[in-house]
């Protein structure tokens, strides 16, 4: 029988680097936003003493590469302190944003942080009351990029204790760049009990038994890492059976909001700021709501606003997109002042278009439709089309499909934005091909 | 798809028509100009899609009315048409439907266009080529779905293209139009960024610099506490030095002067060390002794005095008994031992009062005796005088005088009294002469002569009393005489006591026997103060022995040798005492100065830390005063010192600079430190990238967004320009050729789309590049043949309206069409409208299966091939 254990498996923190809030502006989530990184690892380290865990991991990029700054060597190291002192380890590997992270510490760490080799693969044996409770293997990245595939040496000598592998990866067999391995070659390794990835930003259960997870990032930095962001509280019992819970912990939450005009009956303006408000409102009520009912509370919500729809404002919208977005932002904004709101305005973008009379009509009966609906199926879903398309969409979307890898001033088009974008080309193509009406 | 029964209740000329059981193919209504040929087209081609509101219709007497009942797929739908309201459909089980479903969703305009074409508007047809819109778009339909729209594709793509253009230029090139401030921004922002990253390594570097200053910083401090120190001690040193050098000269001396103890080897250290210890052992001799040397010190003066009063008074007493014995051998020179007569004579047998009043008295008698005699010749010789004094004045007589006075007067009153008469002053003055001569003659002699008068009576009386006088003193003198010889007998016997011998003993009697009388109390006296002084001398020399023992005692100590004088006379043995205690005290006090500055100096030593701890620092064993002894021993001269004292002193200099420089570079690296380890120059140059990012990216969806729809619109035209020339053009040229009995051989788009144009080729291989180029009814043919094989392409299959369109056909086309069509008519329920009896007569002889209506008026009535023939040809 071994001893039970209590750990919380993190990865992708990214400390100090900052939030996307699209504002150079002080206001009043300003500080929020800054802290929100620390505020989330203070509540990771809140949790693990709450929670009385024996050991915290962290499975790659801590750091980020560029974001990396003294301030957070120092934060670290005074969490650190803190988890030592409550008696709890810290295990951690070195991701693809802080190769080699030990080396690059600024500060001398506290006996109580264990970081990984990135020559080989180590193994920390986790003593519980004199007795091994657990080991914990990993290995850190040596550079930016990792094509090692590390998996095959994760070997642990026996099932007498709990497992636990620790591997920054993408988990794909084409990405030489993060770890070229895949779920079947994890599960290929009898003896771990727990493969505790990083990278990926999303929580994900990749597998049950033996458990693969990634935890996703403790806290989200930009509007296409939405949703509720936490680690993963494992127990595991003297059977060596592990239960795993997620805990949300980031008090900055990402959103993307979608407003669909073609339903509403529209005017002016005015009347879509209404409608913009209440829809907001209603989204902050639903945050209080949930922040009742959990411990680390939600302190903000950054939201982008997608517009969308065929409406009769699009006659409005269309030749002043810019500014009108820019006006709607603003004037939010600057609404926000004055209350104590929990919603921030990312940014608005509209993607609405002309209204047409006889839309479905003209859907229905125009095979041009169909044929122009055909063939954004096939843009999306025909490799050598889908290459065309993002050919024409010119440099400045030949940005590397890891957003870690991709220039600032480089994007990447996932199947969703491509869909969005050929979408609006759509509304457009039919708005003047079939709902021209002379 | 057909119709299988129609009820026109309200359509311009139609009123209340019923056409039932229409045949599902070939249904040929013929009828004149004007029987409503047309409206029946127009009603044909609006009923799945409502009425247009634009007077393109012919009116309704009361409102637009149709039913039709449809049957597809073996399924039978009914559709009404009421007003300008879109048709309702409902199926059998009145469930509702929309016409578009029936219709395939194909858009009215295709259906119009190619179902229901009519022939004003297949009139038209070589306007095609000339560009016109509307044409244009008749051909896009005839091409096939969506074609009409198609050909504005061109323009639009452009449109979107420089849209896209604008935004990002031709390659979406992140760093020109309008994202290049947002990437010149990003740029800049990522430099920032850089930089602060660099801010760890230079954290970094600074830390180990400060640690390294730090270190450098503790030494130099240290150097410079040490070189303080011995700065400290050496102006110390300089400042002693002559107190020092003398402190060590009298040590030397007292050293010399300390005798060592018996040495018998010549090892200068244990010589020295000897000497040491010599000194040491006198020192403490000295310290053990001091308060009695100090004693000695003090009471030699008295002891000195004591002696020279103990001498002076010794000699006094000489003196006095020399000078008694002069005066006692002068006083009676017959004694030869004068002070042993002295001693004999018994004084106390005289008694001094009796000898003294017995020479009283006889003195007295002596005395008055001559008084007496010498009173007697005394009176004698004054008689005398007075005698002859009397002899000797001579004086005239008062009387005489006053008369003389009275003459003179009585002379001046003559005068005087004669002047009256004589009127002459002179006579007056005269008297008054005279008068005075008379005042001052009185006055001067009368005085004079009266006194003398007076005293010669006066002289003979006194001669007369010292005469009696002179008889008594003679009778008292005789008395004194007798008691004067008793007295001379008991003042006789008085001297014989006292040794007196010779007559006039009693002129000094008196005086002998006091002298006696005090030469002896005198020699007593004497003798008392002889046996004091002899006690004095005791006592001095018992003190003389304790300064003996004194300086034997220091003898032992000492390497001088004392006059050690036992047989001498007190004062000379003072005299050698004092001189060895001199030297002894003089060693003492050499000694004691030597000790005291040594003491002063050790106690300055100790008294300030500070020095203590810089000597405890060069030595912690010795004490201070040896350490700063040592280091006096380090230096043969005070220019040594203060050459040294110099070098310290730019040493000094030299790391006080370098201690305040690096105190300097501490704080600057320190600063530096927590600048850096606060910095937020990273989040700030993440923001700005965030921000610019943001704006950039609504433009570059912006871009791919025109940059779509421009690909979008250039693949769907493509895409359908090869759909058209594979699905459609193909068949169409099968079509035309054999409507043109094989003349017309191939059929093609345009190369240049746009031209909305086709291409035909004969089969003797001309090539017609424009429709323009045709003949009208080659024109018709062409577009019926693409109309056909559009047609057919549709499935499934819709009811056709043919309107006259074949008008211009000569007959053996006419006829190669007819039978087109009736093939057709085999898929499709095919109304052909028309006016032509010969195209009635084809259908007849090509097929059994057609159906013949005739239209009159507005009324439909089911006919048959010939009676229409007939109808139509009249």
């Amino acid at each position: 029988m071994a001893k039970a254990i209590k750990f919380i498996h993190t990865a992708d923190i990214h400390l100090a680097k900052e939030l996307s809030s699209n504002s150079l502006d002080n206001h009043n989530f300003k500080k929020i936003f800054s802290r929100a990184g620390k505020k989330a690892f203070e509540n990771l380290v809140e949790l693990a003493v709450s929670e009385t865990v024996d050991f915290i991991i962290i499975a790659g990029d801590l750091y980020d590469r560029e974001a990396r700054s003294i301030k957070s060597s120092r934060f670290f190291l005074k969490q650190a302190q803190y988890l030592e002192k409550q008696g709890i380890e810290i295990f951690v590997i070195s991701g693809n944003h802080d190769p080699a992270g030990v080396e690059k510490e600024v500060f001398e760490l506290p006996a109580n942080v264990h970081y990984f080799s990135s020559q080989e693969v180590e193994i920390f044996e986790y003593y519980k009351e004199g007795t091994l409770a657990a080991r914990i293997l990993g290995q850190s990245y040596r550079q930016k990029f990792e094509s090692r595939t590390m998996y095959n040496f994760y070997t642990a000598p026996d099932q007498s204790v709990f497992n636990i592998a620790l591997l920054h990866t993408a988990l794909s067999k084409d990405n030489n760049r993060y770890v070229p391995v895949n779920k079947s070659e994890l599960l290929s390794k009898k003896e771990i009990n727990y493969w505790a990835l990083g990278h990926l930003h999303q929580y994900q259960q990749i597998n049950g038994n033996p458990a693969v997870y990634f935890p996703g990032t403790l806290q989200a930095h930009n509007i296409s890492e939405q949703g509720n962001k936490g680690v993963i509280l494992v127990e595991v019992d003297s059977n060596l059976n592990s239960k795993e819970k997620f805990i949300p912990l980031a008090p900055v939450i990402f959103k993307e909001v979608e407003l669909d005009l073609e339903t509403e009956k529209l005017n002016n303006i005015t009347e879509l700021q209404r409608l913009i408000a209440k829809k907001i409102s209603k989204l902050e009520e639903k945050i209080r709501l949930q922040n009742e009912n959990q411990k680390y509370k939600v302190e903000a919500l950054i939201t982008r606003l997608v517009i969308k729809g065929r409406t009769e404002l699009h006659y409005y919208i269309e030749n002043e997109r810019e500014e009108l977005e820019e006006t709607l932002l603003e004037e939010f904004r600057s609404r926000q002042i004055n209350e104590s709101s929990l919603i921030w305005l990312h940014s608005v973008l509209f993607r609405t278009a002309d209204s047409l009379i006889n839309l479905e009509e003209l859907k229905n009966n125009n095979p041009l439709y169909q044929n122009i609906k055909d063939l954004i199926n096939e843009i999306l879903n025909d490799q050598k089309m889908n290459q065309e398309l993002l050919a024409e969409w010119g440099q400045i979307w030949q940005g590397d499909q890891n957003p870690e890898d991709r220039e600032n001033y480089r994007f990447y088009a996932d199947q969703k934005l491509q869909q969005d974008i050929l979408t609006d080309a759509e509304k457009i193509i039919v708005s003047e091909l079939i709902g021209d009406g002379d | 798809m057909y119709y299988k029964n129609l009820y026109i209740r309200d359509f311009g000329i139609f009123n209340n028509q019923n056409l039932d059981n229409i045949s599902k193919n070939l249904v040929v209504i013929g009828g004149k100009n004007r029987a409503g040929k047309s409206t029946f087209l127009n009603l044909l081609r609006y009923l799945p899609y409502g009425l247009p509101q634009d007077n393109s219709i012919p009116p309704a007497r009361n409102q637009y009315y149709i039913e039709a009942e449809l049957e597809k797929e073996n399924k039978s739908y009914n559709l009404i048409l009421n007003g300008y309201s879109k048709p309702e459909v409902l199926d059998q089980n009145l469930k509702q439907h929309t016409a578009a479903q029936l219709f395939n969703h194909l858009d009215q305009l295709s259906y119009q266009q190619l179902f229901s074409i009519s022939l004003d508007e297949l009139q038209h047809l070589s306007k095609i080529a000339k560009g016109k819109k509307k044409e244009k778009r008749l051909f896009s339909i005839l091409l096939g779905a969506g074609f009409s729209e198609l050909t504005k594709v061109p323009e639009l793509a452009d449109k979107y293209y420089s849209n896209a253009k604008k935004i990002g230029g031709i390659l979406g090139d992140p760093a020109v139009a309008s994202f290049k401030p947002y990437y010149n921004e990003i740029k800049m922002a990522e430099e920032m960024r850089d930089q602060a990253l660099l801010e760890i390594k230079e954290f970094n570097q600074k830390r180990e610099e400060l640690n390294q200053s730090q270190e450098k910083l503790k030494q130099t401090k240290a150097k410079l506490k040490n070189l303080e120190h011995t700065y400290f001690l050496l102006d110390l040193l300089k400042n002693n030095y002559s107190e020092l050098e003398e402190i060590e000269e009298m040590e030397a001396e007292l050293e010399k002067e300390a005798a060592g103890s018996i040495n018998f080897d010549f090892d200068k250290s244990s010589q020295e060390n000897n000497n040491k210890r010599g000194l040491a052992d006198l020192l403490s001799f000295f310290k053990s002794k001091s308060k009695k040397i100090e004693n000695q010190q003090q009471n030699e003066e008295v002891l000195k005095e004591k002696i020279k009063n103990y001498q002076l008074q010794k000699d006094k007493i000489n003196n006095n008994l020399q000078a008694l014995i002069i005066e006692m051998e002068s006083l009676n020179s017959s004694w030869e031992k004068p002070l042993q007569e002295l001693e004999k004579i018994e004084t106390d047998l005289i008694q001094e009062q009796q000898l003294n009043q017995k020479l009283r008295e006889y003195n007295q008698l002596t005395s008055e005796i001559k008084k007496i005699e010498s009173d007697i010749n005394d009176l004698e010789s004054e008689i005398e005088e007075k005698k002859l004094q009397l002899n000797d004045i001579e004086f005239i007589m008062p009387k005489t005088i006053l008369k003389r006075s009275y003459i003179i007067i009585a002379l001046s009153v003559i005068t005087l009294s004669a002047s009256f008469f004589v009127d002459n002053n002179q006579i007056a003055y005269l008297a008054m002469i005279f008068a005075l001569t008379a005042f001052i003659y009185y006055s001067s002699n009368y005085k004079s002569s009266r006194l003398n008068k007076e005293r010669t009576d006066e002289i003979k009386n006194e001669n007369q009393a010292k005469k009696k006088r002179q008889e008594t003193l003679k009778e008292q003198l005789n008395s004194y005489l007798g008691q004067l010889t008793e007295i001379e007998a008991d003042l006789e016997n008085y001297a014989l006591i006292l040794g007196i011998t010779g007559d006039n003993y009693l002129e000094f009697i008196d005086s002998y026997f006091r002298e006696i009388k005090d030469k002896k109390r005198k020699y007593r006296e004497l003798k008392v103060e002889e046996r004091d002084n002899r006690e004095k001398r005791k006592e001095l020399e018992e003190s003389l022995e304790q300064l003996n023992d004194l300086i034997l005692n220091a003898a032992a100590y000492c390497s001088c040798e004392f006059n050690a004088a036992e047989e001498m006379n007190l004062l000379d043995k003072s005299q050698t005492l004092f001189k060895d205690f001199h030297r002894l005290v003089d060693i003492w006090n050499l000694s004691e100065e030597y000790l005291a500055r040594k003491s002063q100096l050790e106690y300055t030593l100790k008294s300030s830390d500070k020095t203590k701890n810089a000597l405890n620092e060069k030595n912690e064993e010795e004490d201070p005063y040896q350490s700063f002894i040592s280091l006096y021993g380090d230096f043969t001269s005070i220019t040594a010192v203060e050459e040294r004292k110099k070098e310290l002193s730019e040493q000094l200099n030299f790391f006080k600079e370098q201690k305040s420089s690096l105190e300097k570079i501490i704080i600057t690296l320190k600063n530096r430190i927590d600048d850096l380890s606060s910095s937020s120059k990273i989040e700030k140059a993440q923001q700005k990238i965030d921000q610019a990012q943001n704006n950039l990216e609504k433009k570059a969806r912006s871009y791919a967004v025109n940059k779509s729809v421009n690909f979008i619109l250039k693949k769907l035209r493509s895409r359908m320009i090869e759909k058209a020339e594979k699905e459609l053009l193909e068949p169409a040229s099968e079509i035309l050729s054999r409507i043109s009995s094989q003349h017309y051989t191939d059929l093609e788009t345009s190369a240049d789309l746009d031209r909305s144009d086709f291409k035909v080729i004969t089969k003797n291989g001309k090539v017609f590049n424009s429709v323009q180029q045709l003949s009208q009814g080659s024109l018709e043919q062409l577009f019926l043949a693409v109309r056909i094989s559009r047609i057919r392409e549709i499935k499934p299959a819709l009811p056709l309206v043919l309107d006259d369109s074949l008008v211009n056909f000569d007959r053996s086309h006419l006829y190669n069409t007819a039978e087109i069509i009736s093939n057709l008519a085999s898929q499709h329920q095919i109304f052909i409208l028309s006016c032509h009896p010969h195209l009635v007569s084809f259908i007849s002889r090509i097929t059994d299966s057609a159906q013949y209506w005739k239209l009159e008026e507005g009324k439909f009535k089911l006919s048959d091939q010939e009676n229409l023939i007939d109808y139509l040809s009249y």
